[in-house]
This record gives structure tokens, sequence and C-alpha cells, in this order.
């Protein structure tokens, strides 16, 4: 389906990466935007690579983000940064894989919920930690600009893509198709199908960790609350539905989208802004289930 | 310790799982009818808490005469919900786990719009009233008068729910469609006018839910969103679709979080809440109290 | 040669006895055929076989090795496929695709992506879909799904092609069809062929061996002759008909 659509994904890819060089040379205004487009994208994609592929609907990726921006803040001038970003990346997959098994058992609308609500322990476990350390919040001085920063980023939405795009294509990829479609029948014809589950969800919870800790470094200083925000969540969910979370152009389309969105109507009012995405997640569920990118191929057919 | 054993916590776990009750008891009639998983129900809670706030402050009504006014309002914005969003995909008869993906994204989607809806036309700013706050001294126990009224109507509102439903031909009707949705089509229940009666139930018990939690406490457009963690807590201990069950579960889970709370501190509600609640599906996703779900 | 022997196999769901005290044998490169009403256990001891489900006891050699209670997964890389009476094709995936993913994962040699479409092509057009390879799955008739249940089989390169019911609910012609694939595909792929079917005839003129089943417990093993004549086989099979309406087996 892809090899198809080369075209069309190159002139997206160009279109993000135009853009984010864009934030690269000039002032920070449109650098800040272009962090945060990498941003919506390196996450959306990972979150892809799990539950765009297998059906199982994570509302709880923002757990990834958190740990890993807990990690850099936490070993911040004790650990170098090129160091501690992928550790944070690390740290995420281990903790997804360390849950993996028990949360995999459970399926449909429980795992939505589940995923939902580890998060939010793991958000007040850490939180009574910090308070208990007498660390309401952290202060991050000295971190890297955010011109910096956005190099980074960019290289995270970059290995986000690229990931998916080679997952989609690999035999993993075929398996966990398979899974989605259904899990019984996937293990019967010799797919070691909690295997394949656990792997593609700690996979998709590294880059998440690293976004966290760049993220972290972004906005200087680090709280518990901030970067557990559910809302994180609920935006990748949002992305991938609006865009369509069948290949890797559709994150990339949904968060063009909603960083549009969001520059035109966020500072003048975040109310009719956030109304209007959530106008947007209805229409898109109702009328449009392949999201954006299912425009680009009206074709219909199989995968 | 002796405050443990005071009637004061057993007054506040009382009330508190009164209105946990209620609140999940429209929730999971929602959801035992049509599996769809609301997760804009806190979000009607806070229409329902607005709506009794406004009643008092501009008509000087109170809040307990405007209970019926305010269940009919939240019951038709149900009825408005079901229509637009809900019904086509219902009678196209989909896969139940098709429906309770996308009937979780379309009520986050509502979910947003109604906070924002509530933040542009109310404010951000939390507001309160003062209505029946006097304090009753019942054997050695502090009450306020709001939420003594607060659990003799919640407690009312469960009995009558449990009435309707093993008395009256619809309440049958409902019980049947929670049990099985095809075959309750099969004796020739008419399944639309049944779902109509669920949602506006449903959606009516979380308005008032929301009225009579106005009385004690600040309301704010962004409040629902506690009451709808409580309440998946709650129809997930008490198994999911099971009436009793998660009634019984209100209570269970207000007793857990106010003695907890009071045996460590307050900051350990949450982790607590969610604590319970990953354990649970973790461990027991058909319920504490329930039976296994049908597949 | 016995390619798969079963071994006082037991099953309870609960107080029910689903299975109990079965033993029989296949041999290599025969088509054993498996009988009995609803309720009889024929889909139980199938799930137990391929893994889907877990024995109360005894045992099942496959090769000479046990492999009760191993993953669905690990049975099928050994070599035993199955269908399922109630059809599971991944519906949004193409037809080719379907057999593909089993081409992938079901065989212990390592295939790469593009030898197996070649193979998924061939497979298809032996089994008769090849007309269909590029639809989703869903858009195929049941007589179309029930071949690609058995495509999809073949593609995880079995020795033991376990089929539930896959003449159930075709027309005459389709049956006729499906039998004649049957035979074929048995004799080019080299395979031993272990059939559940309620199409009487299709399964005596097909099977050179049948066990039959009656609540769970084992009646008669024999030729097709030998169970026509055996009278247990009639009275619990033909005669009573105590439990025609009971729900169908697990």
């Amino acid at each position: 389906m892809i090899r198809a659509h080369g075209l069309p994904l190159a002139a997206i890819l160009a279109g993000a990466a135009a853009l984010m060089v864009f934030g690269l040379g000039s002032g920070s205004y449109w650098t800040i935007v272009a962090l945060n487009l990498a941003m919506w994208i390196a996450l959306t994609q990972s979150w892809s690579l799990f539950s765009g592929m297998t059906g199982y609907i994570s509302l709880g990726h923002v757990v990834a983000y958190g740990i890993g921006a807990y990690v850099v803040a936490f070993s911040f001038k004790i650990v170098p940064l090129w160091l501690s970003i992928p550790l944070a990346g690390v740290a995420a997959g281990l903790f997804a894989l360390m849950v993996a098994l028990p949360v995999l058992r459970v399926r449909g609308p429980y795992f939505v919920i589940l995923t939902f609500g580890l998060a939010e322990l793991v958000k007040y476990i850490l939180l009574n930690v910090e308070t208990g350390l007498g660390k309401s919040s952290r202060l991050l001085f000295g971190a890297p600009k955010p011109d910096t920063l956005l190099w980074i980023m960019v290289g995270l939405a970059a290995a986000a893509t690229v990931a998916l795009y080679a997952v989609h294509r690999s035999r993993f990829g075929r398996g966990l198709d398979a899974i989605r479609e259904d899990e019984t029948a996937a293990e019967t014809i010799g797919i070691p199908v909690v295997r394949l589950k656990v792997l593609a969800y700690a996979a998709s919870a590294v880059i998440p960790g690293m976004v966290g800790g760049v993220m972290a470094l972004r906005s200087t200083y680090f709280e518990v609350l901030q970067v557990f925000n559910p809302t994180i969540s609920f935006t990748i969910v949002t992305i991938a539905i609006i865009g369509g979370a069948g290949d890797a152009r559709g994150p990339i389309l949904g968060a063009l989208f909603l960083v549009g969105l969001s520059e035109v109507l966020q500072n003048a009012s975040p109310q009719i802004y956030l109304i209007l995405l959530g106008l947007c997640l209805i229409g898109c569920v109702l009328f449009l289930p392949t999201g954006l990118v299912g425009l680009l191929h009206r074709k219909g057919g199989a995968r | 310790m002796d405050f443990l054993l005071s009637g004061q916590l057993l007054f506040a776990a009382l009330v508190l799982g009164s209105v946990y009750a209620v609140i999940a008891l429209g929730l999971n009639l929602v959801y035992g009818t049509m599996r769809l998983l609301n997760i804009a129900h806190g979000e009607i809670v806070m229409v329902g808490a607005y709506a009794a706030f406004w009643g008092f402050s501009l008509l000087g009504l109170s809040p307990l005469v405007a209970l019926p006014v305010v269940g009919v309002l939240t019951g038709a914005i149900g009825l408005f919900l079901y229509g637009t969003l809900f019904r086509a995909q219902l009678a196209a008869n989909k896969p139940v786990a098709q429906l309770e993906a996308s009937s979780l994204l379309l009520f986050f989607g509502v979910s947003i719009v109604m906070q924002n809806l509530a933040s542009l036309a109310f404010t951000a700013t939390p507001r309160a009233y003062q209505h029946l706050d006097t304090v009753y001294q019942i054997g050695g126990v502090a009450m306020t008068g709001n939420r003594i009224a607060t659990l003799v109507v919640s407690v009312a509102i469960l009995v009558a729910v449990l009435l309707f439903l093993n008395r009256s031909i619809y309440g049958l009707a409902v019980k049947a469609l929670i049990q099985h949705r095809d075959a309750a089509r099969v004796v020739g229940i008419n399944v639309d006018r049944v779902q109509t009666v669920s949602i506006l139930a449903g959606f009516g018990i979380a308005g008032i839910a929301g009225a009579l939690v106005s009385m004690a406490e600040q309301i704010s457009p962004f409040m629902g969103f506690p009451f709808t963690i409580a309440s998946f807590v709650v129809i997930i201990m008490g198994g999911l679709g099971n009436i009793v069950g998660g009634i019984m579960a209100g209570f269970l889970l207000a007793f857990i979080e106010i003695y907890a709370v009071a045996l460590t501190s307050a900051n350990f509600r949450s982790i607590l809440i969610y604590g319970i609640f990953v354990g649970i599906l973790v461990l027991r996703p058909q319920g504490l109290l329930g039976k296994a779900r049908r597949s | 040669m016995t390619l798969l022997a079963i071994n006082a196999l037991c099953k309870n769901f609960g107080g029910l006895k689903a299975l109990s005290d079965v033993s029989f044998a296949v041999e290599r490169g025969s088509i054993h055929g498996l009988m009995g009403a609803n309720g009889a256990g024929k889909t139980t001891l199938f799930s137990i076989i391929a893994g889907n489900t877990k024995p109360t006891s005894g045992r099942v050699f496959f090769d000479g090795d046990p492999i009760q209670g191993r993953r669905p997964d690990t049975i099928c890389r050994l070599g035993i496929a199955r269908t399922f009476q109630i059809v599971r094709p991944f519906p949004g995936l193409s037809v080719r695709r379907n057999v593909e993913t089993a081409i992938l994962y079901g065989r212990q040699e390592h295939v790469g992506t593009a030898d197996a479409e070649r193979e998924a092509d061939r497979i298809l057009a032996e089994i008769g879909l090849a007309d269909a390879a590029d639809k989703p799955a869903s858009t195929l008739t049941l007589s179309g799904r029930k071949r690609l249940e058995v495509a999809r089989a073949l593609g995880t390169g079995p020795k033991l092609l376990m089929l539930d019911e896959v003449m159930a609910g075709l027309t005459p012609t389709e049956v006729t069809e499906m039998m004649q694939t049957i035979r074929r595909v048995k004799e080019a792929n080299d395979l031993t062929v272990l059939i559940i079917e309620h199409v009487v005839s299709a399964l005596s003129d097909l099977s050179d061996r049948i066990t039959v089943l009656h609540h769970g417990v084992k009646i008669a093993e024999g030729t097709a002759r030998e169970i026509a004549e055996n009278k247990d086989v009639q009275s619990a099979y033909f005669g009573e008909d105590d439990d025609a309406g009971s729900d169908d087996d697990v």
C-alpha cells in the first residue's frame, strides 16, 4: 500500500521537513512551531507502531513521555545529555516491557481504560515520590537552546517515521496486522502473539521516552503533573484518528492539521481550538474512519 | 483511632458512596444496554451542576426543587447525542468491539467539546453557592443539610431505578437488553425505544447527581473528569453492565477512599483510586462482584 | 506409522465432561474422519491438539513427541494446521496476504516476503482462489472463506491438516469440489488429514478410518463400512436424538 503511494508520502515528508528546516533557520516563533510539529509526529508515529498496528488503542502513551522527562530531569547536570536522552528512551522502553505482560492480557475497551489508569497511577506515584524528596518541581538551568532541541526532535520524528514505515513492510508488521484482525487465528497460524505484542508495545515507548526528555529540556523545568498530563495521550489518539493510523503518512498529516489549527486558534481562543478539535475527532470517527490519509487513496481495497 | 470509629467518617462515606452509586448507575445503564463507553459521563454531571448553580443564582430556585428540570435537561442532551451519533451505528448492529471503540472516541470528542463550551460560556473559574449549609448534630455527628439531602435523594433515586428495572415493563426490557441484545430483539422488544429510555435515565440521573454535588462542592467546567474516572472504577468493580453490583461497588469505593485517606493522607487518594482501578482490570477484568462477561 | 496419537485425553469445562478418556491414532498419509453429533467433543479435541485449549489430563503425541499444553504457535510450527468451524479469516487483509502471513510465520524454515508472496499465489491457485487473491477476505462468499481457511492452513506447511466442517453450509456441487480439492492437496503436499464433518456421506467417502465420539466418549473406530454397521453408532448417532438441539461444541 505504501509502495503504491510513494509519491504522496515523499511530498508530505518534504512539506513537513521544509517547515522544520524553516524553523531551524528562523526566529524563535517558527522554531517552537516546528518543534511542536516534530514532537507530535514522533509521538504519534510511535503510538501507531503499537496501537495502529495491533488495534490495541493505548490511551496512556504519556506514561513513556513522562518517564523519559523524569529520567532527563532527574539526571540533569549529573549525566551528560547525549547519554541521558537515550537513557530516557531505554527507561521508557523497559517500563513498557515490565508491565506489558499483565497489561496486554486485557483487551478491547478494558485495555483502553487500563492504559489510561496505569499512566495516571504512575503519575501519582511519582508525584508522591517527588513530594517525599521535597521537590515539587525541578528547574533545568542551562538546558540547550530550542534550536538545538529542534534538531534532536526532527531526528526523533524522522526515526519514528522510518521505524513505522519499516515495520509496515516487515514480517514483524505482517504479524501485527494479523493480531489486529484476529488474535486466535493469528496464533493458530504460528504467530507468537504474546511476544510480538510485547515487543511492539515496548518499542512504541522508546521514542516517546526520548521526546519527553527533550521536552523537559525545552520547558526548562520539570513538574510531574505537567509531563504526565493525560491531554498528551488524548492528543496523540486524536492526531492518529484525524490523520489515519493506516500508514506512516497519517500521523504526519494529523500532526500538521493539529499544529496548524492550534497556531491559528490556540492563542486567540484555546476553548474554540479544543471545541473544533473535538468536533473534528467526532467527524472523523463518523465519516472518515481512515482519516485524512484515506482521502489520498479513496480506492479502498485491502492491505 | 477513635476518629475512625466515629460516625463522622461513616456519614462521609455514605454520602460519597450514594453519589458514586448514582453516577455510576447512569454510566452502567448506557453501557449495559448499548455497549457505549461514555467517557463524557462526568461532563453530564458538570452540566447538571451548572444548571443547578444558575437556577439558584439567577432564579433563586432551590436545587432540590430544580432536580426534575435538571434531569430533563441532561436527559435531553443524551437524546440529542443518541440521535446524532449513535442511533445509526446501533441500528446497523455492528460488532460490539467496534461499537465500544468508536463510542469511546466519540464520547471523548463530546467531552472536550462540552468542557470547553462550558469554559467559554461560564469561564474556567470555579464557582460555589451556599444552600442548606446549616450544620446539624445528630448522634454526635456533624452533618450539613445539603449532605443529608444528597444522601436521601441519592438513595431515593437508587431505589426508584431498581424498582423501575424490576417492576415496569420498560425496566424489564432494559434488563433483557443488558443481558442479551440479539435475543431481546427476537422476542419483540422495541430496542430503539428501550435504548431511548436508558439514555434518558442514564443521562438524567447523572445530571441530577451533578445538581446534588453542586450544593456542597465547588463546580468548574473541568470537574467532570474525576467523576468519569470514579464511575468507571465503580462499574468495573461491580462488573460492567451489572446494575446491583455497580451500586454496591459505588459504596465500596467510597468507603475504601474515605477510610484509607483518613488512615494515611489525602496525597494517597489518587494512587489508591488508580491502584484499585489497575489492579482490578489486570487481575479480575470481569469485576470483583460480577459474573464473567459474555463474549 | 503413527503421526498423531491421542492418549487418554480428558477435558472438563466446570462440571461438564467434554472429553473423557479418548484415545486413538492417526496413520501417516491417511485421511482420518471424526464423527459425532453436536456436543460430542470433536471441536474441543481439535482445540486441544492445536493448543488453543489445554487438556484436563491425557497426552497428545505428534511424530512421537508429547505436545499437549504447548502454545498454538509452537504447535503450528511443528507441522499441525487447523481450520475453524466458524471461519475466521483476517477480514481486512487481502486473500493473498492472509495466506502470505501463514507462510511467513507457520513454517519452521525462514521464508522471505517475496518468496512468501509467490508461494501464496501457488497455494491459492491450487485451492481455486487465484482470481480472488487481491480482494479483501471479508468480501468472499462462505464457500470462498472455507477455501481460504484451507489455503491459510496449507500456507503453514503442515504435515497434519485438521479440517473442521469445511463442507458445512456448502451446496452439493461445492461439496463435491471441496472433496476433490482435499484429495488433491493431500496428494500434492504429502499430508495426513484429520477431518470433522457432518456430511456423513462425504466423510465416509473420504476417510480411510473413522473415529466416532458421543458425549465426549469414543464409541467406535474403524473403516467407513465398519462404522456404518456398528450397533453402538447406530443407536447413539442415528437412534436417539436427545441432543439435537444442544449448543455447538466448543
